[in-house]
């Protein structure tokens, strides 16, 4: 159980996760069409020491904002369900792109099936919503390392 | 809003919370020397009547109208509506034509209800409300929720939600705040009144005539006009019979809730008359056991699957089991022993029959049950015993039969997308329901038939032989579509 | 509709609801309704698809929205801006995910549709002959309606 104030907390005494060894920040792009969970994420990561290099309301804004940044982003977070161009699909150009993508799935409860297809397709791990602070910062850091 | 009250509804709140180990506070209060309560919930002040306003044509437990501090509202007298004696005042008393009252509240709008005596507020827990036998209180089950025990005494509990109802007094609230002198308490105002009507059977608002235009034409036990299919009022005797019936009609509403309709009409009719004949003069009933003397299926039947009768009964029919599915409804299914059981009749006789049985009822305790149902004893004699397996916990149903089931929480009163249906179980039910709502769910029924559909009901029940044929008629009905 | 559905829907309505504004929920009682409503003010609609065909509305006062939206942002929000609407929608959806996944668990075949928000003053809900279940639910921030309907694919 978490409360309200996991979601956005700040003050965290562990060593910030958002920082490479080498000092620099890594760059997440967040693709989401929902504004809220867009924050949430970025209230999360923010907080860690990430940076969000850039946001996108669906798969195909996700894409080109992908191929846009290459070779300067490190993280891309995908929704799954999401108009225009869907995230399995964002994430299966993503992956023809660089095969070296590191992208984690954000899906509602109820998707199982589209994340088992998402983790064959090259997703590194996924994260399910309502989002748990601790949750997503433990699924993203095991996919950094 | 006076300090007391604002105090109790503060009691009251503090009680909500967990409604497994909630609180029930009531304000009790005394009806011929009985114990009864009202959810406080639902009280919005206790107040005393010094004047109120005769209406005129209202219905007999309609006291009339009270201002309450600029709001008009509706008074009843409980004593009446349950036909309780009404103690005299004493002319000499110093609160002559005092009454005590206690002030409802629904939605937003208020009604008055005349009583005997407040005598306090007290809280029992939820769980401890128990459900009434129809044998035990003076007044119409289906105006009590439950009996609540209290430091040694026995409090009837009053469902006041009743009383908003249009079969009570909520067609008269609505009239009487329709006057353009009164301020509307609630959505349910009707424009301007109209010429007085019978409210027999009626489900809708009952408008009060003018004042003064009062000529009395309306009598409560009048008989709507075509009411009945064979006219007997040739002779004056037989008209007063009709009267007696009617009145005797109203009480059965009253006391058991039970409404005639087209289906029982017939059967209602010639028990009345049977009795007639045989004691010489028109029964007049007063309380639900003496009507449940005369018509033993008013009793509440505990549910049970189905006797061998009903197998047989299904058996003789020779159902036409061509179609891709043969489809069956158990309406009113409440736990599920008539969906299970009809079921198993049609298995019994083609173990390949593509069948499907929706099974409805609008009681959410009881269908959720029926998914898992587990029944401690299965008459061996019947086909069911073929479709159980015994558990710790006593019979359940085989796979085979139970996937046969869809069971669904659904209010027949609601519309629904089912296909058209070979059998339909709807025995004894629709007596509960007012005319209006009756013939609502006839006609659902009716459209969820074919020709050639099935229809069983109790053994008191007829559809109309311009559609139907009677196919059997034992402890049971099944009629066949024409 | 089934009754194996209640639950899971209720279940999911509280769960989700408690875990993410983490408050005490009173469950008001459920009932079956036919006809057109009021709607409060902001409704979230959810489409169901799979063996059955259905919706999921979640309707509440506007000011409820705000203060839902507001609990489950850490922020104080008092306009209908674009993330008090996304907010709601996610909450929305992330209920009826839940009780999708309940169901699926269960064994029954369900999909769910983007969330969908509409808002405005005196509108009504109006599909005549869907009954559906209401949830009821009584929030520190104000009444939540669960109003569900699902008919099987026959």
């Amino acid at each position: 159980m978490i409360a309200k104030g996991d979601l956005t907390g700040i003050n965290v005494s562990r060593k910030a996760s958002g920082i490479k060894p080498t000092g620099e920040p890594i760059r997440v792009l967040i693709v989401d069409d929902s504004m809220f969970v867009t924050k949430q994420i970025t209230q999360i990561l923010s907080s860690e020491g990430f940076v969000v290099a850039a946001t996108a309301a669906d798969g195909k804004e996700g894409l080109d904002k992908y191929k846009e940044l290459y070779p300067d982003i490190d993280l891309v977070t995908m929704d799954i369900t999401m108009p225009n161009m869907d995230g399995v699909t964002a994430l299966e150009k993503i992956m023809e792109f660089d095969k070296n993508a590191k992208v984690i799935m954000v899906s509602a409860l109820g998707k199982q099936d589209l994340v088992k297809k998402s983790l064959l397709l090259g997703a590194k791990n996924y994260i399910v919503k309502p989002l748990d602070r601790v949750k997503v910062l433990e699924r993203i850091s095991s996919v950094l390392k | 809003m006076s300090r007391e009250e604002i105090e109790l509804k503060a009691e009251a709140s503090s009680a909500a919370g967990n409604p497994e180990n909630s609180e029930l506070k009531m304000i009790t209060f005394t009806l011929a020397d009985k114990d009864y309560g009202i959810d406080i919930m639902q009280v919005k002040e206790i107040s005393r009547m010094m004047e109120f306003t005769y209406i005129p044509n209202a219905p007999f437990y309609v006291r009339g109208v009270y201002n309450l501090r600029g709001e008009i509202i509706s008074v009843i007298d409980l004593r009446l509506l349950f036909h309780l004696p009404v103690p005299e005042k004493e002319p000499a008393a110093s609160d002559e034509d005092v009454e005590n009252l206690i002030v409802l509240q629904f939605g937003d709008y208020y009604l008055g209800v005349v009583v005997d005596r407040v005598d306090k507020v007290c809280s029992v827990r939820a769980a401890d409300v128990q459900p009434v036998h129809p044998l035990f209180s003076d007044i119409s089950i289906k105006y009590i929720n439950g009996l609540a025990h209290y430091d040694g005494r026995l409090y009837i509990l009053l469902n006041v939600g009743l009383l908003a109802d249009s079969e009570s007094a909520g067609g008269f609230i609505s009239a009487v705040s329709s006057s353009d002198t009164v301020k509307p308490v609630g959505h349910r105002t009707v424009a301007a009144p109209e010429a007085p009507v019978s409210d027999e059977g009626k489900g809708g608002a009952l408008p009060v005539p003018e004042a003064g235009e009062n000529d009395c034409e309306t009598d409560s036990a009048e008989i709507p006009e075509g009411s009945f299919p064979e006219s007997r009022s040739d002779s004056v005797g037989e008209s007063d019979n009709e009267k007696s019936f009617a009145a005797f009609t109203e009480g059965l509403e009253t006391f058991c809730g039970f409404y005639i309709n087209d289906w029982n009409r017939q059967a209602i009719r010639d028990i009345f008359f049977r009795y007639i004949e045989e004691n010489g003069s028109a029964p007049v009933f007063r309380t639900a056991v003496e009507y449940s003397q005369l018509m033993p299926f008013l009793n509440p039947q505990e549910e049970s699957l189905w006797p061998n009768e009903y197998f047989d009964a299904v058996k003789s029919l020779n159902p036409d089991f061509s179609g891709k599915h043969f489809n069956v409804w158990s309406s009113w299914c409440g736990y599920g022993y008539d969906a299970y059981s009809v079921a198993a009749a049609f298995l019994s006789i083609d173990e390949n029959l593509p069948l499907r049985v929706w099974a409805t009822d609008d009681d959410l305790l009881k269908i959720s049950m029926g998914p898992n149902l587990t029944v401690q004893n299965v008459d061996p004699a019947t086909p069911l015993i073929d479709y159980v397996e015994e558990t710790k916990s006593g019979f359940k149903f085989k796979k085979l039969l139970a996937e046969k089931l869809l069971f669904e929480y659904h209010s027949i009163e609601n519309g629904n997308p089912f296909p058209k249906m070979k059998f339909i179980v709807a025995k004894g039910k629709i007596s509960y329901y007012n005319k209006e709502t009756a013939g609502k769910i006839i006609g659902e029924l009716y459209a969820k038939s074919d020709s050639g559909s099935y229809i069983m009901t109790a053994d008191y029940e007829s559809l109309p032989e311009s559609d139907f044929r009677l196919v059997y008629s034992g402890s049971i009905r099944i009629f066949q579509r024409i | 509709m089934r009754v194996e559905y209640v639950n899971p829907f209720v279940e999911a309505a509280f769960n989700t609801i408690k875990t993410v504004l983490g408050v005490d929920i009173v469950r008001g009682k459920l009932y079956l309704k036919d006809t057109s409503q009021p709607v409060l003010g902001v409704a979230v609609l959810v489409g169901l698809a799979g063996d059955v065909e259905g919706r999921v509305i979640f309707d509440m006062e506007r000011e409820t929205a705000l203060k839902i939206a507001s609990d489950m942002n850490g922020e104080t929000l008092t306009e209908m801006d674009e993330l008090v609407k996304a907010t709601i929608m996610e909450l929305g959806n992330m209920i009826t995910a839940t009780a999708v996944t309940r169901l699926q668990d269960l064994g029954f075949s369900f999909d769910l549709t983007p969330p969908v928000l509409f808002s405005g003053e005196k509108m009504e809900l109006s599909n005549s002959g869907v009954e559906a279940l209401i949830v009821p639910v009584d929030l520190p921030q104000g009444r939540l309606e669960i109003n569900v309907a699902i008919r099987e694919r026959i």
